[in-house]
């Protein structure tokens, strides 16, 4: 079974954008990146399965993505035990559905039947939250996204074999708004974008990361795959910081002496209620 | 008349019109828009999307009840074939978690391209341009569309970002029922497990009450939900708060959790990591209760109180239930 993962590198969580001077990108010299934290998820799962089965699993982590400042995390994914990696060197930030074209393509031209796809639910840069869904589209896979549950079953038979001749079924579970839980029981190839909850990534290891430096990166250019400006369809222009907010009133709460606080908690409702008029209305 | 925008227009489950559909329906008024509604429009929604700026209001018919159910592949399917009938240069939804998994499966189907979670729309007569926030809200940019789509343009706007129009353009409401085109799904749920909360999506909840690090423990959350009764609130927590296991990660606030901005958004022992601030800084009104004085968290607060949030929150919860009956 071929499991690809579609893996992306972010700016860290605690990094403070700053723009490039002419506004048309965020300034990337001081940044620290990381493998997108939903991608993880996607990726450990691919690993939980290949643990289980020990045998006949093969994971493929692609990435699309500039390769200028760093190419880290596709290594990164080697060296938490993925086989193999291609890497689409795109120059810049695709927009999602170039990405998603770039990604069908790329898996395509790696000659390797398609089998599952994982992928985190969202970049936590651009939070598009698109990528999965069109590639499951493009694969004409059933679209299955943010999963909190992945339970795999090997089958005997099955209405579809996978490309080894095996029957895998998997029972999905997602989140949806509200707390609301909606299970899906479905026939491999399925293509599930990931949450959080699903599982815990682990890091990487000593000897994973010596392994890694062995194992087969391929990189395609974007006209490898065909891919050019019209595809973009779309173009982002003049990054901003948002406004600053004035600074607000600030209150110290006289500790341990309820009347004095229920006093000031008081004033505090009465703003909200007459100044910002947001309660009790 | 040829509109040029259609808007997928979600019901709740009381059958009323949701507030998000609302917001996105009335800004786009001006321009004029028709509607589509998977499930039963009545004449109170007709009229109501009538005066929201809707000129046709397509119902699509399910009799099979395929649709009954949230289905990736069905919606994509139905709102698709109104689209392949048409000559819309956009698709409109409020982002709920509905529009949010599918409308990217319509986008592939048609080859073309997305824009999520909009919060800005320009209107220059018949031409749109966007703004919207990247890195979790650090920092927004203008998203163009280059007019090279083979088909419309998928937008979804984020709830609570565009105030609702007070006085829309009133459309020619015209209500135009749709059979489904097909009658089975490749896949389906299976089964649903509905959460024991009414609670609103953090998403889109109006007022958020959230917890921290120091709330301590899971219990304490009770100390929360106590004064979100009284006000209609949700509860949220930080990461901190959701790592620690105070919390379920649903209830994350921040740039790996969910984003918010409603009118009021009270933080409770939470310091204001910069993934927090990026999750929330969009809320129209802040407060922040925190026992740190030089906790982060007060510089984006319109309302602070230097305190401990054991002593705060229950007096807050008192004065609420005297003061809101």
């Amino acid at each position: 079974m071929n499991i690809f993962v579609c893996i992306k590198q972010v700016p860290d969580t605690e990094t403070k954008i700053e723009l490039k001077s002419d506004n048309t990108y965020i300034e990337t010299k001081d940044i620290k990146w990381i493998m997108n934290p939903y991608d993880e998820f996607a990726l450990e799962q691919a690993l939980l399965i290949k643990d289980h089965y020990k045998t006949g699993i093969n994971v493929i982590a692609v990435r699309v993505g500039a390769t200028n400042p760093s190419t880290e995390v596709l290594r990164t994914a080697l060296a938490m035990g993925a086989d193999e990696a291609i890497l689409v060197d795109a120059k810049e930030n695709l927009p999602p559905y170039p990405t998603a074209l770039a990604l069908k393509r790329a898996i395509d031209k790696s000659q390797k039947p398609v089998d599952l796809i994982l992928a985190g639910k969202q970049s936590i840069d651009y939070d598009n939250f698109q990528v999965p869904q069109m590639l499951a589209q493009m694969f004409e896979f059933p679209s299955i996204s943010q999963i909190v549950s992945f339970n795999l079953t090997k089958e005997s038979a099955g209405s579809k074999a996978l490309s080894d001749g095996s029957f895998f079924k998997v029972e999905l579970k997602r989140e949806i708004e509200g707390g609301t839980i909606e299970i899906y029981n479905l026939e491999l190839p399925v293509c599930c974008s990931c949450n959080k909850g699903l599982n815990v990534p682990r890091y990487p290891s000593l000897p994973g990361i010596m392994k890694a430096k062995k194992k087969n990166l391929i990189t395609y250019s974007l006209q490898d795959l065909d891919i050019n400006d019209n595809d973009k369809r779309i173009e982002y222009r003049n990054f901003y910081h948002p406004p600053e907010k004035a600074p607000g009133k600030k209150y110290t709460y006289p500790e341990g002496d309820a009347n004095k606080g229920r006093v000031l908690v008081e004033e505090v409702f009465n703003l909200l209620k007459n100044e910002a008029k947001v309660i009790g209305k | 008349m040829n509109n040029n925008i259609l808007i997928f227009t979600e019901l709740n489950h009381h059958g009323e019109i949701r507030d998000v559909s609302k917001q996105v329906l009335s800004n786009l008024s001006v321009v004029g828009t028709d509607v589509v509604v998977i499930g039963k429009v009545n004449s109170s929604n007709q009229e109501q999307l009538k005066n929201l700026g809707a000129n046709k209001i397509y119902a699509i018919d399910d009799p099979s009840n395929l649709l009954a159910n949230y289905s990736p592949e069905g919606f994509a399917r139905a709102i698709s074939d109104i689209i392949k009938n048409n000559t819309y240069k956009f698709v409109f939804a409020g982002l709920t978690s509905k529009s949010r998994d599918f409308f990217p499966i319509i986008s592939a189907t048609f080859k073309s391209a997305m824009i999520s979670d909009v919060t800005k729309i320009d209107i220059d007569g018949s031409n749109l341009t966007f703004a919207r926030p990247l890195f979790a809200g650090k920092c927004l940019a203008n998203v163009i569309p280059l007019d090279n789509n083979p088909k419309p343009y998928l937008i979804t706007i984020r709830p609570n970002s565009l105030p609702v129009n007070p006085s829309p353009r009133v459309g020619t409401g015209e209500l135009v029922n749709v059979s489904l085109s097909f009658n089975q799904l490749r896949y389906k749920v299976n089964e649903i497990i509905k959460s024991a909360s009414e609670k609103l999506d953090l998403t889109e909840a109006k007022i958020i009450i959230s917890g921290g690090r120091a709330m301590k423990n899971a219990e304490n959350f009770k100390f929360l939900h106590e004064m979100a009764n009284q006000l209609g609130a949700s509860v949220g927590a930080s990461r901190a708060a959701v790592d620690s296991g105070y919390a379920h990660h649903s209830m994350q606030v921040g740039q790996t959790g969910k984003t918010v901005s409603p009118e009021l958004y009270i933080a409770c022992g939470i310091s204001g990591a910069i993934q927090h601030l990026a999750g929330m800084r969009t809320s129209k009104y802040i407060v922040a209760i925190n026992t740190d004085a030089h906790a982060p968290i007060f510089s984006k607060a319109d309302y602070g109180i230097v305190g401990d949030l054991f002593q705060v929150v229950p007096i807050f919860t008192e004065v609420l239930k005297a003061k809101c009956r």
